[in-house]
C-alpha cells in the first residue's frame, strides 16, 4: 500500500491574504476583509463564526481548484482550539451576564462546527471528522488525511485553521493571528504531472526553509500547513517541518513529478 | 464505498464513569441493573440527574504533575486498568509504532471554566492556569503517551458525542496503512457547567435520570468518564474490530435527520465494509440519549435495516451521556455482550413507546452474541457505527 499522496488542490485565508494568489503574490491586502463563507448556504453562513467562514473559504478554494466531488469528498478538520471565541462567547455569558446561554451559540461551539456546516452546503454525506494536537495538528491532520487516502483510495480535503488567539485565557504576548489552509489530497496513481507529491509524516530533521510569514500569523499553531501550501504552490522539493519548531518535530518530503 | 479492511485484534479495555472505576465495577452494576446517575455536583439552577464518577482518581507522578487535571487523572485509571496489556505491548512493539487516538468533546472545559471565571473577576487567570496543559487536546495526549510508555503519533478527535467512536476507524486505517503497528483509542470526558447549561438551554435535559427509547422519555442525562481500548496488528483478542461506518447527515448543525437517513448510511457502510449483511446483527447498542427526536430518528434508521428482533439496548440511563467518552464506552460495553452473552437491560424504556417498533429489553437478556453494532452519533450530523466480532 502506498503512503505517498498527491496534492490536487490549495486554499487558504487569512486576513490580508483572503485566498491562495494573494498569498504567492505576496501582496497584502491592508483593508485585511473578513472571510465570505462563500460556500455556506445562507442560514448557516448568518450563523457561523468567523473561523467556520475562514475554513470553509480555503476549504472552498482546495477543492474548486481539484476538480474533486463536493458531494462525496472526504473531509479532515484540524483545529488546536477549535471555536474559541465561541467558547468565550459562552463563558462570557455564564461568569459575566450571568445569563441563560445562547442555543444557537452551543451548538456551534463544537470543535466539528466548521465539519457539519461545511458538510450541510456540500450534500455531503460521507466521511468527515475533526481533530487537534496542540502545535501538531497540522502534522496530525496530514497523517489522519494521508491513511485515508491510501487505506481506502479516496480524495481527502485537510483543512486546519485556528482564529486569532482568543483573549483572556492566551497570555499577552504568546498570541497569535487567525489563519486557515486547505490541501486536497488524491492517491499517488492519480496524480499528474503538475501534481507535487507528499510523504507520511515522521519525525525527522528538515532541509526545506519555510517561507516569511508575518507576525502575528507566524505564531498560530496551524501554520505549518501554510508553509506546507506554500512549498507546494512553488512547487518545491525537500523535507520540510510542520510545526515550526513548536511541537514534536514531524516532516513531510515533497517531490516534483515529472 | 470504503475499501474493506482487514479486522483488527482488541487486546485491552478499560472503563471508567458514574458505575465504577475499574471493568469490573462498571460490569458489575450493568449485570445488576444498577444505574449510577443522581444529583449534579457541579452547581446548576435546575434539576436534573447526572453520572459523576466518584471513584478515587490517581495522583499523576511527580514529573506529570504540571498537567494534572481531572481528565489527565482519569487516563492514568483507566490506564493502570490496561497496565497488563501495556505492559505486553511494550515488550514486542517499538514504542514510536504505537499511536494514541483519542476523543473527548470537552477537553479541559472543567478547568477553563473556572480559570475565566478567576479573570472576569479579577482581571487575569490564576497563576497555576496554563491553557496548553489544563486545556488543550495535546495535554492529555502528553500524559496518555508518557505513561504508556509509547510516542508514535497522537491526535485528538473532537467530533462532540462521536468523538471517541471514530478512533476506532482511525486505528483500523493506521493499522491497514502500515502507520502503526498498535494504538491505544478512547475518550474522556468530565463533566462542567458549560455543557450541562447548554444542553439545558437546548431544552435537551431531563430533570430526572434519562429514559431512552421510553414513552416518558423527555432529554438526556449528561455523564462523566470514558474508556480506553488496545487495537494491535497481532495479538491475543479479546475481541475483533470488523469495521467502522462513519457518514455525515447533511441536515442540520444540532437535530438529526428525522428519518434517521444518516444513522442508517453509518450501519449500512459498516456493514457494506465487513461484507456481512444486516441479518448477521445480534445486538445493537444504541446511541439512544433519551431526546424524542434522537430516539425516533435511530429507530426507524435501526428498523429499517435491520431484523426485528434484534435486541436494541440504551447505555445511557447507567451512566448517562458521557459526550465525547460515549464511543469508547459503549465499544467496551459491546465487548462484554461477545465475551459474556448477556445484555444488560434497557434502563428507562419501561413503559414503552409504541412508536419505537424495535426490540427493547427491559430486563437481562442472554445469548450468544457474535456481531454487535455499537452506534454513536452527534452534532454536525456526524454519525459513527462500530462492528464488533466475538473471536
Amino acid at each position: 500500500m502506498s503512503s505517498v499522496v498527491a496534492v490536487a488542490g490549495v486554499g487558504l485565508y487569512a486576513p490580508g491574504f483572503p485566498n491562495r494568489s494573494s498569498w504567492l503574490s505576496g501582496e497584502r491586502d491592508a483593508s485585511e476583509p473578513p472571510p465570505t463563507g462563500e460556500l455556506l448556504d445562507k442560514r448557516n453562513r448568518r450563523r457561523a463564526s468567523v473561523m467556520t467562514k475562514a475554513i470553509a473559504d480555503a476549504y472552498g478554494e482546495a477543492l474548486a481548484q481539484s476538480g474533486l466531488e463536493a458531494e462525496t469528498v472526504a473531509s479532515v478538520f484540524g483545529s488546536a482550539l477549535g471555536e474559541a471565541s465561541t467558547m468565550i462567547a459562552l463563558l462570557d455569558q455564564m461568569w459575566r451576564e450571568q445569563s441563560g446561554l445562547s442555543p444557537m451559540r452551543f451548538a456551534t461551539s463544537v470543535h466539528n462546527a466548521a465539519a457539519g456546516v461545511v458538510s450541510i452546503a456540500t450534500h455531503n454525506r460521507g466521511f468527515t471528522t475533526s481533530l487537534g494536537a496542540d502545535h501538531d495538528t497540522p502534522a496530525m491532520a496530514l497523517l489522519e488525511g494521508i491513511a485515508l487516502v491510501c487505506a481506502h483510495e479516496i480524495p481527502v480535503i485537510v483543512a486546519c485553521g485556528d482564529e486569532a488567539s482568543p483573549e483572556g485565557i492566551v497570555d499577552e504576548g504568546h498570541g497569535w493571528g487567525s489563519l486557515t489552509v486547505a490541501l486536497a489530497l488524491v492517491p499517488e496513481r492519480q496524480a499528474s504531472a503538475q501534481h507535487v507529491c507528499l510523504s507520511m509524516p515522521a519525525q525527522g530533521t528538515p532541509d526545506l526553509v519555510p517561507p516569511d510569514v508575518p507576525l502575528p500569523m507566524k505564531n498560530n499553531p496551524v501554520v505549518g500547513l501554510l508553509d506546507l501550501a506554500d512549498a507546494v504552490a512553488r512547487r518545491r522539493r525537500g523535507r520540510l517541518r510542520l510545526d515550526r519548531g513548536r511541537g514534536l518535530g514531524y516532516c513531510t518530503t515533497l517531490r516534483v513529478r515529472g | 464505498m470504503f475499501r474493506p479492511l482487514d479486522p483488527v485484534p482488541i487486546t485491552g479495555m478499560s472503563l471508567c464513569n458514574a458505575l465504577g472505576g475499574s471493568l469490573a465495577e462498571v460490569r458489575q452494576a450493568l449485570y445488576d441493573g444498577r444505574s449510577g446517575l443522581g444529583e449534579s455536583p457541579v452547581a446548576v439552577p435546575f434539576p436534573t440527574a447526572v453520572g459523576a464518577v466518584t471513584a478515587e482518581l490517581p495522583e499523576l507522578p511527580e514529573a506529570l504533575e504540571p498537567w494534572s487535571t481531572r481528565t489527565a487523572r482519569m487516563a492514568m485509571l483507566l490506564l493502570g486498568q490496561m497496565e497488563p496489556q501495556l505492559r505486553r505491548l511494550r515488550e514486542r512493539v517499538r514504542p514510536e509504532r504505537v499511536a494514541v487516538v483519542m476523543g473527548t468533546s470537552t477537553a479541559g472545559a472543567d478547568v477553563t471554566e473556572g480559570a475565566y471565571r478567576h479573570y472576569v473577576q479579577h482581571g487575569d487567570l490564576p497563576a497555576d492556569y496554563d491553557l496548553w496543559r489544563h486545556h488543550t487536546y495535546g495535554a492529555v495526549l502528553h500524559v496518555v503517551k508518557n505513561l504508556a510508555g509509547v510516542s508514535g503519533p497522537a491526535w485528538m478527535v473532537s467530533t462532540a458525542c462521536t468523538s471517541s467512536a471514530k478512533p476506532l476507524a482511525t486505528a483500523q486505517r493506521l493499522i491497514a496503512a502500515d502507520m502503526a503497528d498498535a494504538v491505544i483509542v478512547g475518550g474522556i470526558d468530565t463533566l462542567c457547567s458549560m455543557t450541562l447549561l447548554g444542553f439545558f438551554c437546548l431544552d435537551a435535559l431531563s430533570k430526572t435520570p434519562c429514559r431512552p427509547f421510553g414513552a416518558g422519555r423527555d432529554g438526556i442525562s449528561i455523564g462523566e468518564g470514558g474508556g480506553l481500548l488496545l487495537l494491535e496488528r497481532k495479538g491475543d483478542p479479546l475481541a475483533l474490530l470488523e469495521s467502522v461506518g462513519e457518514s455525515s447527515d447533511s441536515y442540520h448543525i444540532s437535530a438529526p435527520h428525522p428519518e434517521g437517513l444518516g444513522a442508517r448510511l453509518a450501519m449500512q457502510r459498516a456493514l457494506e465494509m465487513a461484507g456481512c449483511d444486516a441479518e448477521a446483527v445480534d445486538h445493537v447498542n444504541a446511541h439512544g440519549t433519551g431526546t424524542r427526536l434522537n430516539d425516533s430518528a435511530e429507530a426507524k434508521a435501526i428498523g429499517s435495516l435491520l431484523r426485528a428482533d434484534v435486541p436494541v439496548v440504551s447505555t445511557k440511563g447507567y451512566m448517562g451521556h458521557t459526550l465525547g467518552g460515549a464511543g469508547a464506552t459503549e465499544a467496551g460495553i459491546s465487548m462484554l455482550a461477545l465475551l459474556e452473552g448477556w445484555l444488560p437491560p434497557s434502563l428507562g424504556a419501561e413503559p414503552r413507546d409504541e412508536q419505537i417498533a424495535l426490540n427493547v429489553p427491559t430486563t437481562r437478556t442472554t445469548g450468544t452474541f457474535k456481531r454487535v453494532l455499537s452506534n454513536s452519533f452527534a452534532f454536525g450530523g456526524n454519525n459513527v457505527s462500530v462492528l464488533l466480532r466475538s473471536v
